[in-house]
């Protein structure tokens, strides 16, 4: 039926009808004015929108009882606030016997010289001096008016700053004294159905191992992500003839990485991905233009077309805040396993089983050992369980639960334990050793990468 | 199913696009024929050789039988219950297996679920299905004009040729009634309740999975947290129900012999638990996957117990 005239049969019968469906007239007419087809849209969304973003200038300061001696906070410390309150809780004075209680799925990681509040619902992080850490976590149950006594009078303005901060920026909420019982921790529990949940398949013109039956096996495992990585010129058949053979497998993204070939389009890997809706991503190396496509069927699937040469699995490793993934499964496994190997199984180019291909260490060849076989070897499912609360430096990092770890080149001799050699930020001193020595003041994920 | 699956039990999913090719029902068993449109290929099941099931919503594709063959409406009709005789004897042979949801206990009446609900001690919102306008304008005169209306039912939902288009919740005011006649179509109005947060719960055989939904802070959610704000969800939190209200809840599950169920509840601004409604096949990964629950996992360890 077409919704016009749906439309217009409600409208004609409005006084007809239930009163409820004079409501469905009125919301779909809004619908169309506003050229939007899906799901009920109204006018406050845009709203709350600029809200969000005019507090995003706001960077908590210290408080005087804690200021630590170095560069504490690396962010200036502005001498008004920047924002303005938005919230009816804001306006209203906060009843003093109230507990000021942070919604579960927004979670306070400390770092050596700041915190994050991790906010796993909404995918967000904002940066909290330790002294704002401190009052969330030890003096999380006590009341306002507890918390100003303790801090002294000269430190009440920022703290309520703070709670201005926070309660504007939806992260937490004034909870009576009976109601903090109601509200309890998110598990940071992680589980997965899949013996695997995700793998690596390098292949080059020299590899000669089976990939179907390398497939089968990971289907068995449940394996749930594959990336194809390609050093060397493959035809779109040899793709097309793998998707396929996913199609009736439990291997639910695929992502493909392969090297520019001369005729390659944009268009030809939109209608692939189009076709296979396995495919989360194509990233095509050594390409002679640069392209991005993303939202392909209205998904998060995207094409990639970048001038970087892929053409050894020695790119790999690299650690940055572009990296950086806020969700629930990332941040809860990163409590309990390690960010990049955990359930990873990889194949690489010479059909050699590994953690990962950059890696020296190989569990025997694809074409003779079983992958069922190699899980059961301790020495490799070990690298499963290196947490980055274990790891060098990453233990005293804010970032710990939203970075990806890489053991295949670390500092310090490829210490097993050592930091990811790649990574350029120093926890310490909250500083990047980059060029640019830029960091993510306000970082966010757009839409469009947060389920990446 | 993947969990199921990671336990090495083979599962079958059925959505409504598998249409069914072929069947045969002989002495008290069935075999079944689909096309499954995802792998395109014919899977059979035979009820025989099913373990446990799970009905999640709709029911069999019967379009190979079904449909507007004749371009006559007795005929047709008389069709429908030929088949529907037989499809509804399918469902009852899985309902003889361990199960989750079948489809008798689908849908209920929300009219009943609430005057149970209200004998169990659970607080239920005033409201008035009436068809004179007069009745219902003194129902919002009492509730000084602040009431909401909804379907009686289910929820109108229908597919359109982009999209869909659905009813929710809405606020309902004098000014509404005002264009209709002295006498309408039944309209429920029910007084709105100042909530705090909303619970949409869980329930799976005994055990109450709660989480706390922040949606008065966002215009858009106020009425109805369906509308969801998809940039700044609404915030979900883990919940702990105050065991009165769980145990309530459990006797309510037991009366409607629900094994699992999604209820909403209200918590108003008084703290007062009010008690909304049961969808005994609703959705779980809303509470699930905000609030870590591994809901999936949890109801597949119950369907394997069963098993």
């Amino acid at each position: 039926m077409e919704k016009k005239e749906l439309v217009h049969t409600i409208k004609e019968n409005l006084t007809r009808l239930p009163l409820s469906f004079g409501y469905l007239g009125a919301v779909k007419e809004q619908e169309e004015n506003s050229n939007y087809n899906g799901i009920s849209y109204k006018p406050g969304t845009v709203a709350a929108l600029q809200t969000n973003a005019e507090m995003v200038g706001y960077v908590p300061k210290p408080i005087s009882r804690f200021i630590r001696p170095v560069a504490a906070f690396a962010a200036p410390i502005p001498t008004e606030p920047t924002h303005q309150p938005t919230t009816a809780a804001n306006t209203t004075t906060i009843d003093p016997q109230k507990i000021f209680t942070l919604f579960a799925c927004c979670i306070p990681v400390q770092g050596a010289s700041r915190s994050l509040i991790c906010d796993v619902q909404r995918q967000h992080f904002d940066f909290i001096p330790n002294a704002l850490y401190q009052l969330l976590t030890d003096n999380r149950q006590d009341s306002l008016a507890d918390i100003l006594e303790q801090y002294g009078a000269d430190n009440a303005t920022t703290i309520l700053e703070y709670y201005t901060f926070l309660t504007d920026a939806e992260y937490g909420f004034w909870a009576s004294p009976d109601e903090l019982a109601l509200f309890p921790p998110l598990s940071l529990d992680w589980q997965a159905p899949y013996t695997v949940t995700n793998s690596i398949i390098d292949w080059d013109d020299n590899s000669h191992f089976d990939i179907k039956q390398v497939i089968t096996q990971l289907d068995e495992l449940g394996c749930a992500a594959l990336q194809l990585r390609c050093y060397s010129h493959q035809p779109l058949s040899f793709f097309e003839d793998v998707l396929l053979f996913t199609k009736t497998t439990r291997i639910k993204a695929i992502d493909l990485v392969f090297p520019w070939f001369q005729g390659l389009s944009s268009m030809d890997l939109v209608t692939l991905a189009e076709q296979y809706l396995r495919i989360n991503s194509i990233v095509v190396h050594s390409a002679p233009f640069t392209d991005y496509i993303d939202d392909i069927n209205n998904r998060l699937t995207r094409v990639v077309f970048t001038p970087e040469k892929v053409t050894s699995e020695h790119h790999c490793g690299l650690v940055f805040a572009d990296y950086f993934t806020l969700n629930m499964s990332v941040f809860t496994e990163s409590h309990h396993f390690n960010s990049c190997l955990n359930r990873k199984i990889s194949i690489d180019k010479q059909g050699q089983i590994k953690n990962c291909p950059s890696m020296t260490q190989s569990f025997g060849d694809v074409a003779i050992t079983r992958l069922r076989e190699v899980l059961d070897q301790p020495a490799f499912t070990s690298q499963w369980h290196i947490t980055k609360d274990a790891i060098a430096v990453c233990k005293d990092c804010e970032f710990r639960y939203v970075c990806t770890d890489c053991r295949a080149y670390t500092q310090g001799f490829n210490d097993p334990l050592g930091k990811p050699a790649a990574c350029q930020y120093n926890p310490y001193t909250a500083t990047w050793e980059t060029a640019a020595g830029e960091e993510p003041a306000a970082w966010a994920l757009t839409a469009n990468e947060q389920n990446a | 199913m993947e969990w199921l699956l990671a336990a090495g039990k083979p599962v079958v999913r059925l959505n409504e696009c598998d249409k069914m090719t072929a069947f045969t029902i002989v002495n008290g068993k069935a075999h079944l024929q689909f096309f499954q449109l995802s792998t395109q290929q014919t899977i059979t099941i035979d009820t025989d050789a099913v373990t446990m099931f799970w009905f999640r919503k709709r029911s069999f594709n019967l379009q190979q039988w079904i449909g507007e063959l004749f371009n006559n409406a007795d005929i047709e009709q008389y069709i429908g219950r030929e088949i529907g005789v037989a499809a509804s004897y399918l469902h009852y042979l899985l309902s003889q297996k361990p199960n989750l949801a079948v489809q008798f206990t689908a849908s209920m009446n929300k009219l009943v679920v609430n005057q149970l609900a209200s004998a169990l001690g659970l607080q239920i919102p005033d409201y008035i299905i009436a068809t004179r306008k007069e009745e219902l304008a003194a129902f919002l005169e009492k509730h000084n004009n602040d009431c909401i209306t909804k379907a009686i039912s289910e929820t109108f939902f229908i597919q359109v040729d982009k999209g869909f288009v659905v009813s929710y919740t809405e606020a309902a005011h004098h000014k509404d009634l005002a264009a209709y006649g002295d006498d309408t179509m039944p309209i429920l109005l029910q007084k709105k309740v100042q909530k705090k947060y909303e619970l949409r719960i869980f329930y799976l055989h005994g055990t109450c999975y709660s989480s706390a939904i922040f949606s008065q802070n966002d215009q858009q959610t106020q009425v109805d947290f369906r509308k969801y704000n998809y940039t700044r969800p609404n915030r979900t939190v883990p919940f702990a129900l105050p065991a009165a209200v769980a145990n309530r809840l459990h006797l309510l599950m037991q009366q409607l012999k629900l094994t699992t169920g999604s209820i909403d509840m209200l918590v108003s601004q008084q703290d007062e638990y009010i008690f909304l409604e049961v969808n005994p096949i609703g959705q779980f990964g809303m509470v699930s996957e905000p609030c870590n629950y591994f809901l999936e996992a949890k109801v597949a360890d119950y369907l394997m117990a069963a098993f």
